[in-house]
């Protein structure tokens, strides 16, 4: 096979964009579980030393290893937190972040929940002696939290995140039965390979209309 | 054989090629893209239902009307507005979810909804009427399965406009054949365009019929205007307009083209000509006259609902023609002297950014240096093109005419989309611009990557047309690994 500029930039460029997406997969990273879809509009969200908050009605995604929160303590290093998860059946988890954290989003590490468990409650305490302030939608007036025991329209936003730091490889089962979700039945059993195979298809076909092309007048 | 097979017949294979990876591409985007997460997916399902449940268009209901128990329900299992607009909230990704999906499928709700078809409700119809063939024919009365067959008929339509983008480049550079492809894949791989081709919504049959409308003006500028080729001009810009009306910005190129071409072929052959400046014309108004007949007749809707024609101003605010003017320019171009219009420089946020790629309802992007390395890239493949331009300065001068018809499309359809985004903001303070409303170009998209590759020569130009489709594909891939990190990871 003869060696033409169109083929060596071809099998260069395609070969980098090979390279690249396995060190995008190779990358280690904290990976989501899930979310509670909450809009974080800021820090609207006040809780007092001493109290806790508790939101109920949340879905807790199995895998979940920790929860990602935005909070801000005012300018102050942030104080202890804890977080216990619990659902109809009784506690599920529990966890907690030591003070001196600094105000953005923060993660408190809980134990591994196994199964995902709907009607959750996921309660936050402030184990300091100042006010923490947290991220999401007040008021809402689709949902009611309690804090220090009074109800409030509103809601935290809770990121629920995968045990310790993953890559995407290790992802991808995860992700292939994440894609065949809440898409039409005709499709959402195959629709991750089915992608999949389409890219190469199309890849493969440009590559061939260029090398077709290299050859015309 | 049909004068139809006989066309086709003459479409060069690698022509096919290209189309394929265009479907490849728009099929595998539909598949990544969460249902109902191209921009008013949920607006153009309603619409195609209310074509295909209940014979008729949609019309505007006051408060907004529900689109259908089945639609409603799903769009709510889908948590799809808790998605759109949160690009930090993934699509639905428990079983828990899932089963709420499959109760209400299993439910057979109604698909008969208030007629209501919220921002797409004052379309024209021919793009839903097309859609309401998969719609009809998807045998599960599930809206999830409907919509994915109707997103492969858009694929479809993405596939053949990426046909008639290498048409176009086929009657621009005839003495180029390398270079077709390269124009070609590099629409194909567009991933806004790949992104819109995996969706439901009534600008793919817009794309198709504007890269329609300019490969017949390039093939009437390379063969004159031959009543077939008047008659090309004419249906593709008259089923245009019943697609979607912002091909309207289109009519002051295509009557320019028409004038020239007829100009120049009027001494030779003024029976031809006439037949083909009648065909050009009877084609392009011939639809778009029966549309607003029927509107008025049939359906009792507006002559062009939401289309041209006045409009209330918000309270607070009035129409200003100088205003609107200098909204305009400020939309495309650097400010000059005007009183500022937009918090930021739209040429930049709006156009160049939303082209290389901002998805969703327009709620996710690439990381920033994303779009640095583009700008030097698109500066340097402009460069080039600008180059083998003057390069070929001589055949450029006999070719000013059409050159002044494609110029003036661009201005066209900026006019109208600024048009748009005036009317938008006045009555309701609404930002109404996106990227993807300047994809009807893509044929001069593709042009400019020809021509940069011509700039090369036949000796490096296949190489650099090998880059250029290596970089199409790397930016391509990309903008699907942010799309499935965005929804499911």
């Amino acid at each position: 096979m003869r060696l033409t500029p169109v083929r060596v930039v071809l099998a260069v460029g395609l070969l980098a964009i090979a390279v690249a997406a396995v060190v995008v997969l190779l990358q280690q990273e904290p990976r989501r579980a899930g979310t509670n879809l909450t809009a974080d509009r800021g820090y609207v969200l006040a809780l007092p030393p001493g109290q806790q908050l508790c939101e109920p009605g949340e879905l807790l995604p199995g895998d979940t290893g920790a929860l990602r929160l935005d909070a801000s303590a005012g300018g102050l290093p942030g104080p202890r937190l804890s977080a216990t998860l619990s659902a109809p059946g009784g506690p599920v988890s529990a966890g907690q972040i030591g003070g001196g954290w600094h105000a953005g989003l923060i993660v408190i590490p809980v134990r591994r929940v196994a199964q995902t468990r709907s009607a959750a409650t996921v309660c936050v305490r402030n184990l300091g002696s100042h006010q923490v302030l947290f991220g999401g939608s007040a008021p809402d007036s689709s949902f009611f939290i309690s804090i220090a025991g009074r109800p409030v329209s509103g809601r935290l936003r809770i990121e629920y995140l995968r045990p310790g730091r993953e890559s995407w490889l290790a992802l991808v089962p995860n992700l292939a039965h994440r894609f065949s979700l809440a898409k039409s039945d005709l499709v959402r059993h195959w629709a991750a390979a089915a992608a999949l195979l389409l890219m190469l298809l199309a890849v493969g076909l440009a590559t061939r209309a260029m090398l077709n092309e290299e050859r015309s007048p | 054989m049909s004068a139809i097979g006989r066309l086709l017949r003459r479409v060069p294979r690698v022509a096919w090629l290209c189309a394929l990876v265009a479907l490849a591409n728009g099929l595998a985007w539909s598949l990544i893209v969460p249902p109902f997460e191209v921009p008013d997916e949920n607006a153009h399902y309603a619409y195609v239902q209310q074509v295909a449940e209940r014979g008729t268009l949609p019309r505007q209901v006051a408060p907004e009307g529900s689109l259908s128990p089945a639609e409603d329900q799903i769009l709510s299992a889908l948590l799809t507005f808790g998605v759109v607009g949160h690009r930090d909230n993934p699509a639905p990704d428990t079983q828990v979810q899932q089963q709420v999906i499959d109760r209400i499928a299993k439910q057979n709700l109604t698909a008969l909804g208030s007629g209501d078809a919220l921002t797409a409700t004052a379309n024209p119809p021919l793009y839903y009427a097309l859609q309401a063939i998969p719609f009809k024919l998807t045998p599960s009365g599930k809206v999830l399965d409907k919509l994915q067959a109707m997103r492969g008929l858009s694929a479809l339509m993405g596939a053949l406009t990426v046909l008639l983008v290498f048409m176009f480049l086929r009657e621009l550079l005839p003495g180029s054949s390398w270079a077709w492809p390269t124009g070609a894949l590099v629409v194909a791989f567009q991933p806004m365009f790949g992104f819109m081709s995996g969706g439901v919504n009534n600008d793919d049959l817009l794309y198709l019929m504007s890269a329609g409308v300019l490969w017949a003006l390039a093939r009437g500028f390379r063969r004159g205007l031959t009543p077939a080729n008047g008659a090309l001009i004419g249906a593709f810009l008259g089923v245009g307009l019943i697609s979607k009306l912002t091909l309207l910005g289109f009519i002051p190129a295509v009557a320019l083209a028409v004038a020239v071409l007829a100009r120049r072929t009027w001494a030779e052959d003024r029976r031809a000509t006439a037949r083909g400046v009648a065909w050009a014309a009877g084609l392009s108004l011939g639809p778009i006259a029966i549309y607003l007949l029927l509107n008025h007749l049939v359906w009792n809707r507006t002559a062009i609902p939401g289309g041209v024609g006045a409009a209330t101003a918000a309270p607070g605010r009035v129409f200003s023609t100088a205003e609107e003017l200098s909204h305009i320019w400020q939309l495309f171009l650097p400010r000059l002297w005007m009183r500022p219009q937009f918090s930021s420089y739209p040429l930049w946020e709006t156009w160049f950014k939303g082209l290389v790629g901002r998805f969703g309802w327009v709620d996710y992007d690439f990381p920033a240096w994303v779009y640095q390395v583009a700008r030097a890239i698109g500066l340097l493949v402009c460069a080039l093109a600008v180059a083998e331009l003057w390069r070929a300065r001589k055949a450029l001068r006999r070719r000013l005419g059409e050159l002044a018809v494609y110029a003036l499309a661009i201005v066209g359809l900026c006019v109208e989309i600024g048009v748009e985004s005036y009317r938008s903001l006045v009555t309701n303070q609404g930002v109404f611009e996106q990227a993807r409303y300047l994809l009807p170009l893509l044929c001069l998209y593709a042009a400019i990557a020809a021509l940069a590759v011509r700039f090369g020569g036949r000796r490096w130009g296949p190489a650099l047309g090998a880059l250029l489709v290596v970089l199409a594909i790397g930016h391509d891939l990309f903008a699907q690994a942010i799309t499935i990190s965005r929804y499911y990871a």
